[in-house]
């Protein structure tokens, strides 16, 4: 089996084609041409593009795969449920410069015969946010390659796969590229986000229950689903029965060939005027069990850090004193990876006494206004967000969303 | 780009309807490993039968397939899956393919095709069974070609899943992937627990009829 392959070509070459390719993807057919690349397949036409023209060292941006898929087939959400493979995207990167983990839009379900499937028919954007070291030479540019493979199906399946590469400019200050400013924003608005309200999910013998503490009305809650984020931890083609619970919502989710041992992670998308899909993490209790004290989602770290107050942290280095600042949410991924790898242990507690740095977090999960400022402050749309601050005037710098016990005691060394 | 709430009423109604015709059985009476398999017979491309009763005493693997699938095409195009099958039944293991396409979809063959199949790709199963009702394939759970199961001597399920951990369709990915049914085999024929007896089954959906 070949899979169809299309390499992308130096837009505008084709100048009418890719005009019309740019516009499926609503990006203004006047966009800067360099910077984003189509290629069309068979059944997708893809279109991969950065939200910046110009990056600054130290600096993290998004990079967006669009996919208008031709009507009738569909395409891959992260767990694509009983067949089907995911959206995916292999990325090979100057060093100095890493890719975080995609972040995929809210999916729907497909249903096929007996069987479940959870993608996208019509239009999906995916997203990569990149890093690029603080030690990058500003002015020499960013060489990425983006190999983006997905399967589209419609009553057969069909592998496909593009090949991009594009070169960014990097200088003094980040640009935003405008011609995408409205892609991006779409990407954005269709990601699930974080849950506002107490969840909870406890293990009732042949399914899960999770519950909600939120007053949704029969709108929102008749046309949910929740969409697990691994394999087997439900069964994906079981209905899902709600019901009202003291103090919310409850659904009765059936469980899969492999239950989940210790959390359950995935994304309840809501129907009515809620229209939004929001991420689901919570460890699974058994009944019976006391409800563990939201204590224990936090960092791992957290005995080392001080919650992030900005009073604080500009009187810490007012005092000639330096702050490394962790924002991060319960249902960032990444972010725990970094605290269990990177924050936490001998070498982080030693680096923090040795070099008398402040350990900081905030706590973005219920997106505390505050540091989403602080967020675009650095220009990032999400978390994690590590910042240090050298204290005696010196300007921050921002490590990478990746973090090492390596990175975080260099930095810490004034590295 | 919008998660449209319309579209999210089709799979309930989709499934209320399963619920009325009985499709639902792939959801709710799939096997569980270590349970006794479910029994089933079907019919064989020589025009005879085979009963699941009747191998108790020897390994059996069932092996679902639709030559068309590029994932089933991974498998066959790199060999991997005739290595599989000559190794397993050069052990004495009974290695079943199962068609369940249904007539007139994808992967659909009648006997003779089923067999010109297995002689061009150097295949080596002990029988191609034929399910074009999906009876076997629903009764299984299964959801994708290939979908693997391997039950042992005393007719227990030992393994449910994927062929290996690299749900793709590039065969150059068999290099390498931890065969989750060849490993399945060796852990049985050394009289020991199958380490990984549930995997994620990876591959093209099932096409079975309504």
């Amino acid at each position: 089996m070949n899979p169809r392959r299309q390499r992308n070509s130096p837009f505008p070459a084709a100048a009418l084609a890719a005009a019309a390719l740019l516009a499926t993807a609503g990006v203004p057919v006047s966009a800067s041409p360099d910077l984003i690349r189509v290629v069309k397949t068979e059944h997708v036409v893809a279109t991969l593009a950065p939200a910046v023209a110009v990056v600054s060292p130290g600096a993290i941006f998004p990079v967006a795969l669009h996919q208008k898929i031709r009507t009738g087939w569909h395409t891959y959400w992260e767990n694509p449920g009983d067949s089907g493979q995911r959206i995916d995207i292999q990325w090979t990167l100057p060093a100095g410069v890493t890719a975080g983990a995609l972040r995929y839009p809210v999916p729907k379900t497909i249903p096929v015969g007996p069987l479940m499937n959870f993608g996208y028919t019509g239009e999906a954007a995916v997203l990569a946010d990149i890093a690029v070291s603080a030690d990058w030479p500003a002015g020499r540019p960013l060489e990425l390659s983006a190999h983006a493979t997905w399967l589209v199906c419609e009553e057969i399946c069909i592998p496909e796969e593009a090949r991009f590469t594009l070169s960014l400019p990097t200088g003094p200050d980040t640009v935003v590229l405008e011609p995408v400013r409205e892609l991006f924003a779409r990407a954005e608005a269709a990601l699930p986000r974080p849950a506002p309200w107490p969840v909870t999910v406890r293990d009732a013998g042949d399914h899960l229950i999770l519950g909600l503490g939120a007053p949704l009305g029969p709108e929102a809650v008749g046309h949910s689903h929740f969409f697990p984020r691994h394999w087997g931890h439900l069964d994906h083609a079981a209905p899902q029965k709600t019901q009202s619970s003291g103090t919310g919502i409850e659904w009765i989710l059936p469980k899969g060939d492999l239950p989940p041992a210790g959390v359950l992670e995935g994304v309840l998308a809501l129907g009515g005027g809620q229209n939004a899909g929001y991420l689901i993490s919570a460890a699974v209790r058994t009944d019976g069990a006391d409800a563990a004290p939201p204590s224990s989602k936090r960092p791992a770290a957290k005995g080392l850090a001080e919650p992030y107050d900005p009073a604080r942290l500009d009187a810490i280095l007012a005092a000639g004193g330096a702050v490394l600042l962790n924002v991060t949410a319960d249902w960032c991924v990444i972010c725990k990876m970094n605290e269990r790898s990177a924050l936490t242990g001998d070498r982080f507690r030693q680096a923090l006494e040795t070099h008398g740095v402040t350990y900081m977090t905030g706590d973005w999960t219920d997106r505390d206004p505050r540091l989403t400022a602080l967020l675009e402050r650095f220009g990032r749309a999400g978390v994690p967000l590590y910042v240090y601050f050298p204290g005696g005037g010196a300007e921050p710098k921002v490590l990478p969303q990746v973090l090492t016990e390596s990175i975080v005691a260099d930095t810490l060394a004034g590295g | 780009m919008k998660s449209s709430p319309r579209t999210v009423t089709i799979p309930f109604f989709a499934l209320a309807l399963a619920v009325v015709l009985g499709f639902a059985g792939v959801a709710a009476a799939a096997p569980q490993v270590g349970a006794p398999a479910p029994a089933f017979s079907g019919k064989t491309t020589d025009g005879g039968t085979i009963d699941l009763a009747d191998l108790r005493g020897k390994t059996v693997v069932l092996e679902w397939t639709n030559h068309d699938c590029p994932y089933v095409r991974k498998h066959y195009g790199s060999g991997n899956m005739q290595a599989l099958q000559k190794d397993a039944t050069a052990d004495g293991i009974v290695w079943l393919s199962i068609i369940s396409s249904a007539p007139g979809r994808q992967g659909y063959v009648e006997p003779a095709e089923a067999d010109e199949l297995t002689e061009k790709r150097g295949a080596s199963p002990s029988h191609v069974v034929l399910d074009p009702e999906g009876v076997i394939g629903r009764t299984y759970g299964a959801r994708v070609t290939p979908h693997m199961y391997v039950i042992d001597p005393d007719g227990v399920l030992r393994y449910m899943g994927g062929i290996d951990d690299r749900p793709t369709t590039r065969p150059a990915d068999v290099e390498g992937a931890n065969n989750y049914v060849r490993a399945a085999l060796a852990d049985l024929k050394s009289g020991g627990q199958v380490s990984t007896p549930v995997a994620r089954p990876y591959g093209c959906t099932i096409k079975y009829g309504s």
